[in-house]
Parts: C-alpha cells; structure tokens; sequence
C-alpha cells in the first residue's frame, strides 16, 4: 500500500465539461434504442424446457373425455348459473363422482344471496396427501372487448370438471388436484389463498386441505368456443411466473395446434413471413410487456398465487383468428389434451419451479431476453445519473495533480452547511408522505395541482449558493440512483418506465445551475407541462393504447380517468405497492427537483 | 448541565424512538428481520429463557437461549420490574448509550488534544494545517452525539429490541472507564461484556497498553502482571457467578461460548459465516472454523497493537471494529455501535482515499438487503447468493473503511513529524511505501 497513493485526484479533462450535454443525452437515447434492439433476433434466446422433469407429460396423452359428456357438463352449469345456484350444482357434480367438495363463504354480498368459493380435492392414489396441484376457473370471466363486463365462464368449470372426474382414481397420479371455483375472481380468489394458508387471522380455516401447492393453471373462458388462446403471465408488482411453465403449455399447444398469444399479439414464426411484420409484432409484446408490468397489477387470478411461491398463468379463450384459413374454433379435445399433458407434466415435477428463469421479458411466445440482457438498455439510461454525480463529487475537492494534494489530503474546496439540503428533502418526503393518503379520496390530478401550485407557497424556498447546489443534485442524484438500482431489481418495467421520466427532469434540473430568470422560468415550465408526472402518465397510457390496438386511435381523456378511477380503487385489492413507490419516492425525487427551480441563489 | 445543542440531539433521539415504537408495523418489521436480530441477540428467546427459568427448566436444554445465566438473571428481574413493558428500558439503555459516547468522545478528543499540545515542538511547523483545532473538536463530540441519537441503524436496533442494545451499553460503559483510567471497574465491565460475547477479550490488549504507562515511556512489567491477574480472577469470579447462578451446572457453556465459536445456526445475518459454512463440506468445517475465528481474535491483535502501542485509545476503537465485523453472528447493532465513534475520527477524513465507494457501498448494502431478502424468500425468484452479495459488500465496505482509517492515522502521524512538502529524489518525488 503506497503511502502517497490518492484516489481520484486527477483533474476531470475540461473539454468534458464542454460535451457533457451531449454524453448524457446520448447515453439515455442509446439506452432507449438499446431497449427496442432487445427485439432482434441476435439478443433475443430462444425458450428451451430446462426442467426434464417436465418433458414425459408432453409426449402422448392417455384420457379421453367425450364432447357429449363436457356438453352435458356446460348444460347443467348454464342451467346453474340461471337459477342463481351454481356454487350448489358444481358440489352436486363434484359429490357425484366421488370427488370430495367444500364451500367457503367469501364475506361479501353483492346480491342476496352468499357468494361462495367452491373447491374440490381429487386425492392422489400413490401417496399421502404433501402435494399438490390446482386448476382455477372462476365463475364469471372478463370478456375480450370490455374488461369491465363479466361472463359465465362455462367452457372453463366445465373442461376443469371434466378433467377433474378423468383423473380421479387415476394410478399414476401423485400429487392431488384441487379444483378451485372462486366467486369473485381475484377477491375471492384471495379470501381463498388467505384461508389456505392461514395468513390472515380474520379468515375462518378451509374444511379441508391437501398438501402444499406446487403449481397450476387458471382457465378463463367467457366464450363456448375460442379461436387462439392469450396467455397471461403478469404477477403483481412485476412478478412473473417460471418460465419453463409458460414454455410447457407453448410447447403443448403448439402441439395440438392451437395459436398462442401474449397480450392478444400473435407472432407469426414461419420463415416466409417477412421479417419487418415479425420485428413489429414482436416490439409490440414487449412494449406491452413493460407497460402492463409496470402497473403492478396482474391480469388474470394467478397473480394472486404468484405471491404465496404457486406458479401459474392464466389461458383465455380469445376470438381472434390468427391464421388465414382457421375458419373452425378450437376443438375440445386439443384443448384437453393440453391440460392433461400440463397436469402430468406437472405430476412429475420432483421439485419447485427453480431451474429456468423468473426474469425475463418475453418478446413472442418461442423467443425471450433475459435478465443480463435487458438491464444493459436501463444501465445506460441510469448512467448518466451516476457519472453526473461522480462528476459533481470530484469537482468537490482541491484537486491538482501536484504533490501538495497527496500530503493534505482531499480537502473541500469549500466549507458547505448541510442542514437547509436535509431540511428540504425532509420537507418534500413529508409533504409526500401526507399526499399518499389523499389519492383513494381525490384523483391523481388533483392532487398534482395541489403540489405544483401549492407547494411553492406553503413551504419555505430553498436558499443556497452555488456549492450547496452541488451537494444537494449530488444527493439527490444518488438517491434516484439507488431508486432505480432497487426497482430494477423488483419491478423492471417500472424502473425502465420510472428512469425514462426522471432523468429529463435530472437534466433539466441541472440546467437551472446557470442562474438567469429565462432559463428558471424555461425550466419552470417545462416541469409543469412535459415533465408533468400527470402528464407522463397520459402519455404512457395513450402509448400503450396505441400499441395495445396496433394501429393509430385518437387520445380519449375520458377513458383515461376513467380507467385511472379504476386503478385507483382497485389496486389495494391487489396487494400491490405501486402506488406507495410513487408517492413515497417518484413523487418526492420529482417535487424536489421542481421546487429547485425556485430556489434563492446568493 | 447539558446545552441547547445536547438537550436537543437527546430529545430528537428520544422523540424519533418513541414515535417507532407505536408504529405497529415497523416495529414487526425490525423485530422480524434477520439484518438485525441474531439468534444471539432475540429478545423473543430471551422471554421464552426467562419462562424456562421461572418454571425451574434448564434454558439450555434446547437450542434456542443463548444467554449467560447471569445476564438471563438480570433481564428477567428487568422483565419482573416493568411487567412485560420493557420498550422503555431499551430507548433508555439506548439514550444512555449515546450520552455515553458523546461523553467519550469528548474525552477522547481533549486528550488528543493536549497529547498534541505537549508534542508540539517535536512537530515539523509546516504541518499545522493538519493540526486539532479547539473549535472543531466541539463540533465532532456534537455530530458523535447526534449520530447515535438519528443512526438508523441504532434505532432500527433499540426498535427490534434485540439485547446488543444491553451489549453496547455495556461495552461503552467499558470505553468510557477506559478513557477515565479506572482499573478496576474498568476490568470488571470487561470481563461483564467477554462473557457475554467472547470477542470483547481482544480490548485486553489496548488495557495492557493503556493501563501499564507509569511514566512518559516507560511500562511497568509489574503493572502489565496486575491488569493480566486482575482480568483472569475476575474472569473466573463470573464464570463461577454463572456456575451457581445456573444451579452448579456447566450447561450454558454448551449454548453460550461453544455456540458462539463453533457457529452450528446457520440463520442468514449480515455476517460472512453462515454463507461460507453452509456451502463447505463437513470434514473440513473445524478447520475453517478456527482459521475464522482466529481471523478474529488473533490476526489482527498483535501487528495492529505493536504498531498502535502509543495510541490505546485509536486502537481500542480498531479492535472494536474489528471484532464487530468479523464476529461470528453480527447484526447491524453492532455494526452502529463504532460507526457512532466515526466522528471523532472526522480529522482523519481528508486521508480517507475511498470514501465515497464506502459510503455508496453501505448505502446499497442496507437498502438492498431486504430487497433480496424479499426476493429469495417471499417471490422465490432470487436464491441466497443475492442476500449473500449484499452482506459481503456491507463486510467489504466494513474492512475499506477500517483500513483506510488506520491508514490514514499512521499517515497524519508521519506527515505531522516529517512536515507536508515530499523531498526530491535523484529529482524525482519521493515515494514511501510500508514494508
């Protein structure tokens, strides 16, 4: 260890400062081009069952339900569902062929009669109940056009039904399957895990259970007859299911040719499909990938079982014909060989899902990029904060490369007080902290003008001199540094989405440094109107409607409230926490750099 | 009588501690984590020993109490005391703890002070830049104060009521008749905090120092004999104390000292223990078990004391780093108990070479350890290598900083002798380098 050797004190060249406008901006467009490169098929991997354990389930398939006899099965539930006394009827069915069946009141009323999760267990004959399987079918299902509206999801209970009662008895089975009908989709489907698991100590215990829950499938069918199957595998918060489950029902239904999707996009692998349609259509499902991640809300029951370590997805029945000469729907029976190949592919499984991949995007339903790969775009956009702040901190220190450096040491080339930095980053997460509680009450607009207009006059304006600057960019760059760093890791998609709308403001912050009234009140405006985090929020929902349609639409102002409103109300159902991140940390980075825009200079 | 300064820091301490303690949430949260709870340190298995003891049970039939007999002793009497209520024992242990530090941390600072006064003269003038300054050593004590009293990592500790809240208390009780030069309860402290924890042993060597001066210079050979006879007599008394105390059986020594060095729980915490062990091979774990310990206790002890033997007190505070990084089920309490110190050291800063890697390093340890923690355990989508990551940058950081800091001292040391202008060579910078 040399006693003289110094860390850092060589002077940063001074042509960087001329260029480091452009290196920033540069940087964040690379990272933003990097990220919609992630499609080419030279980054991109393509899927391969790790887990052998899954393949035998695969190869060839032993049930055979006739169509009458699951025709007979969606009567009798139609009839159900008529007279208001399903939950009666699927025990009835379920009692009849041996299966034991139990009910669970899920505490919430909608009309006068109780809601009711049903769920049967199909024990295992090779071993004691330790483990299990579960197929979901909830009662009613979302429709494809208007998520809003419920449908019976007949063609589900019924195909879950009837594989159930295939199964049963059956010797090679040894893990249970529990069929799961929960009342009010994703709530009731809650109520049910809380009981299962025994997690909330209000939840009356389950009258019967089988043995821990490996994995499994959630079947939403609104329609009697389906054209492709949407496959959705959005957990919440960002969690995603293995990736080996995905890749076994792909492989499945690839195999009883039955078309897959991801978010409703259908990419066509053949080779003579021209290669433009097959970057476009595979831009599309990432883009959709991340813009739905971010949300923090899953789009089907299983998100719910992601959080207790099941793995699942949903298969939806979808309308949408994908190939040109599909002019029949799905048969019956594919679709059932796909969940009995699923079942005992499962039924193998030794252990967990743990080989394969937890991270990753998928960019169509053969071809994924996984974590190593997709964080180098979000490397680049976040670089500029970081070298931006080592910049600012060497710029702190006396620093020569004469020898007087090595035997002072690194002394401040000024002395600077530190209180008014922690007093107004104190302020702002304070100020934020009450708003969190305003949103469920008051929209998300209001409560943007509240702080933008208001928080100017409320509290006191940030004095400091050109030093003191420093030091607070210099913190509060590496506070959204750190941001990113952990969302990156939790939730990808919000961090992409996060870093794209906080470095502008960082870079425009930073402008503010040059100290004329035409730049602040430049820089004013454009927090207030670009840079807006209502207004970012506008055009990411627009993006997404355009990408989600694939086709240009008009803004509709309307359906955005609307379907804020709903996000709003209903994200707490979903245990999500996307809502606190930014109103405990985005929020708070974005007022602080607003309200330097305000600051004293003396 | 404390000043505005004093009774402020005190009072934000005391407000900022008590408010957490009804944040129901966050209190769970702290008392759950394994960041800052051992099972060394678990208040909940120290209820479940103080039950035991009431019901006439050895508590250390099981495995799950780890405390002497005679600090399980003196926390069920705490616990009889206040009903079950013992939140605000531990904001008082910690507040007393911090007033403590403040305290010696002013001593500390004066005596640096006057030893330099007095040494003056021998220094090179050119060197005063580097020289103590009335007015920053006020200034340090006040940040050492405020320190303890907003660290989040004491909070977070006194919030989990884990008992290295008692620990610290106990080794700055130790610190404090240290620096106020009295043998006797000074020994007694000590011996109190080693036969709880094992490590503090190693601060026998800055006691030898500290305590054998007779002159300017000179050490007494007799008086080295005194502390060594002292320490072993009082030693043996506790031993024997807890002998009694645990109706004349041996069994805590299986669950207190045999837990502690040969580590057999393997529940991940900040440490580099549990990792490493988990992925060995048996017949090779008594092999590396010494090699770690003696890591610990021995590696450092007599390089750092010889080179240090003027300086007991910077030394005292070395070991005690050491000792809390390197110790066999560390938790952030004992990481918070010398970074409080950190401030007294602020003359050292401007030769800290990595100071913002260390900061940055610490930073990201605390906040991504519950995030991988939470990663690995609740969604299953990470495995422990990524919680491990974590714990080796907090231990990397750890060893940076304790490094730089020595290196930095023995640097001020030299520079203050030999003045700041560096001699020309064969017309070249000198370079000097430890050999």
């Amino acid at each position: 260890m040399p006693l003289l050797s110094n860390l850092l004190s060589r002077d940063i060249p001074k042509n960087f400062y001329k260029f480091q406008f452009q290196l920033y901006s540069g940087l964040f467009l690379l990272g933003l081009l990097g990220f919609l490169y992630l499609t080419s098929p030279i980054v991109s991997r393509r899927t391969y069952l790790s887990e052998n354990a899954l393949s035998p389930g695969l190869v060839s398939s032993d049930l055979y339900i006739s169509v009458e006899h699951i025709r007979n099965i969606m009567g009798r539930l139609r009839t159900g569902f008529k007279n208001n006394d399903i939950a009666d009827v699927i025990q009835l069915m379920l009692n009849e062929n041996g299966i034991e069946a139990y009910k669970q009141d899920i505490g919430r009323n909608s009309t006068d009669k109780p809601e009711e999760n049903i769920y049967g267990i199909v024990r295992a004959p090779r071993l004691a109940s330790t483990e299990s399987i579960i197929l979901v079918a909830p009662l009613y299902a979302r429709t494809q056009t208007k998520p809003q509206q419920n449908k019976a999801n007949v063609f589900g209970i019924a195909h879950t039904l009837a594989i159930g009662f295939a199964l049963h008895r059956k010797p090679y089975m040894s893990k249970d399957i529990i069929l799961l009908f929960p009342a009010a989709q994703e709530y009731g489907t809650r109520v049910w895990l809380d009981a299962y698991y025994n997690s909330n100590p209000q939840a009356s215990l389950l009258d019967a259970h089988a043995g821990s829950i490996q994995a499994g499938l959630a079947l939403e069918f609104p329609y009697e007859k389906f054209y492709s199957i949407d496959l959705r595998h959005n957990g919440i918060n960002g969690q995603l299911t293995n990736l080996d489950l995905i890749n076994t029902v792909v492989h499945l239904c690839e195999k009883n040719s039955i078309a897959t999707t991801f978010y409703g996009v259908y990419v066509e692998l053949s080779t003579n499909e021209a290669f433009m349609n097959y970057i476009i259509q595979s831009t599309r499902t990432l883009l959709l990938n991340v813009f739905t991640l971010a949300t923090g809300i899953s789009n089907g029951v299983h998100g719910q079982f992601l959080r207790y370590r099941i793995e699942m997805i949903t298969l939806f029945g979808s309308l949408d014909k994908h190939h040109e000469y599909q002019s029949s729907p799905v048969a019956m029976r594919a679709f059932d060989d796909v969940i009995e190949g699923f079942i005992r592919s499962l039924n193998n499984l030794l252990e967990r899902f743990h080989q394969s991949f937890f991270f990753y995007l998928h960019i169509n339903r053969r071809n994924f990029v996984s974590i190593a790969t997709y964080m180098v775009p979000l490397g680049f956009i976040a670089l500029p904060a970081l070298i931006r702040s080592l910049v600012i901190y060497m710029s702190f220190f006396t620093s020569s490369s004469t020898n007087s450096a090595a035997t002072h040491g690194r002394t401040m080339k000024f002395d600077a007080e530190y209180s008014p930095i922690f007093i107004e980053i104190f302020q702002c997460l304070a100020f934020s902290y009450v708003l969190t509680w305003i949103p469920l009450k008051l929209s998300l607009l209001g409560v943007c003008l509240i702080t933008m207009l208001l928080s100017p006059f409320i509290l006191r304006r940030f004095r400091s001199n050109v030093h003191q600057f420093d030091h607070f960019q210099f913190i509060t760059l590496l506070i959204g540094s750190a941001l990113l760093g952990c969302l990156s890791l939790l939730n990808f998609s919000m961090a992409l989405l996060t870093a794209c709308f906080l470095m502008p403001c960082y870079l425009i912050a930073g402008v503010i440094k040059l100290d004329h009234w035409f730049i602040k009140f430049t820089c004013r405006f454009l927090f207030i109107t670009f840079l807006n985090p209502l207004v970012f929020l506008a055009l990411y929902h627009y993006l997404a409607q355009i990408i989600m349609a694939g086709t240009f639409v008009f803004p509709d102002f309307a359906q955005f409230s609307n379907d804020l409103d709903t996000y709003c109300a209903s994200y707490h159902l979903y245990n999500t926490w996307t809502v606190d991140v930014v109103c405990l940390t985005i929020v708070p980075i974005w007022l602080l750099l607003y309200r330097s825009t305000f600051g004293i200079q003396f | 009588m404390p000043d505005t300064f004093e009774s402020t820091y005190v009072c934000i301490g005391l407000a900022v501690r008590v408010f957490l303690f009804f944040q129901t949430r966050i209190r769970n949260y702290f008392e759950e984590s394994g960041e800052f709870v051992t099972p060394l340190n678990s208040w909940k298995r120290v209820i479940e020993g103080i039950y035991l003891r009431k019901r006439d049970i050895s508590p250390f039939a099981g495995s799950i109490v780890h405390e002497t007999p005679l600090s399980l002793f003196f926390y069920s009497k705490l616990y009889a005391i206040t009903h079950g209520h013992v939140e605000g024992l531990f904001i008082a242990a910690d507040l007393l703890t911090g007033i403590l530090t403040y305290r010696i941390a002013k001593r500390v600072l004066k005596q640096l002070f006057n030893e330099e006064a007095t040494e003056k003269s021998k220094y090179n003038q050119e060197s005063q830049p580097l020289w103590l300054k009335k007015l920053n050593i006020q200034k340090s004590a006040y940040a050492v104060l405020l320190c303890c009293m907003i660290n989040p990592l004491s909070i977070g500790t006194c919030l989990a009521k884990s008992s290295l809240v008692f620990h610290n208390l106990l080794l700055t009780i130790t610190f404090y008749f240290f620096m106020t030069y009295q043998l006797l309860p000074f020994i007694v402290t000590l011996c109190l905090a080693s036969s709880i924890s094992v490590y503090p042993v190693v601060l026998i060597a800055p006691a030898l120092l500290q305590f054998s001066k007779s002159g300017a210079n000179n050490r007494s050979i007799l008086r080295i004999f005194l502390v060594i006879i002292l320490f072993a007599i009082v030693s043996a008394g506790i031993l024997a104390l807890n002998f009694f105390l645990n109706h004349k059986s041996w069994s805590f020594i299986e669950s207190t000292y045999s837990f502690i060095f040969h580590v057999p729980d393997y529940t991940p915490n900040i440490g580099i223990f549990w990792y490493f062990f988990t992925e060995m091979f048996d017949h090779f774990r008594s092999l590396f078990v010494w090699t770690f310990q003696m890591h610990v206790l021995l590696l450092y002890l007599l390089p750092f004391t010889i080179r240090l033997r003027h300086d007991p007190i910077f030394l005292f505070w070395l070991l005690c780093a050491i000792f809390c990084t390197f110790k066999s089920y560390p938790a952030y309490g004992d990481a918070a108990f010398y970074f409080n110190y950190l401030p007294i050291w602020s003359f050292l800063f401007r030769y800290v070479r990595h100071s913002l890697i260390i900061i940055c390093m610490v930073f990201v340890a605390l906040i991504m350890a519950p995030i991988t923690w939470y990663l690995w355990i609740y969604t299953g989508s990470a495995n422990a290598n990524f919680y491990f990551a974590m714990t080796m940058v907090f231990n990397v950081a750890q060893t940076f900083l304790v490094s730089d800091l020595f290196y930095a001292y023995l640097k001020r040391k030299f520079l203050l002798k030999n003045g700041l202008t560096i001699p020309q060579v064969n017309g070249f910078e000198g370079q000097l380098e430890f050999n």
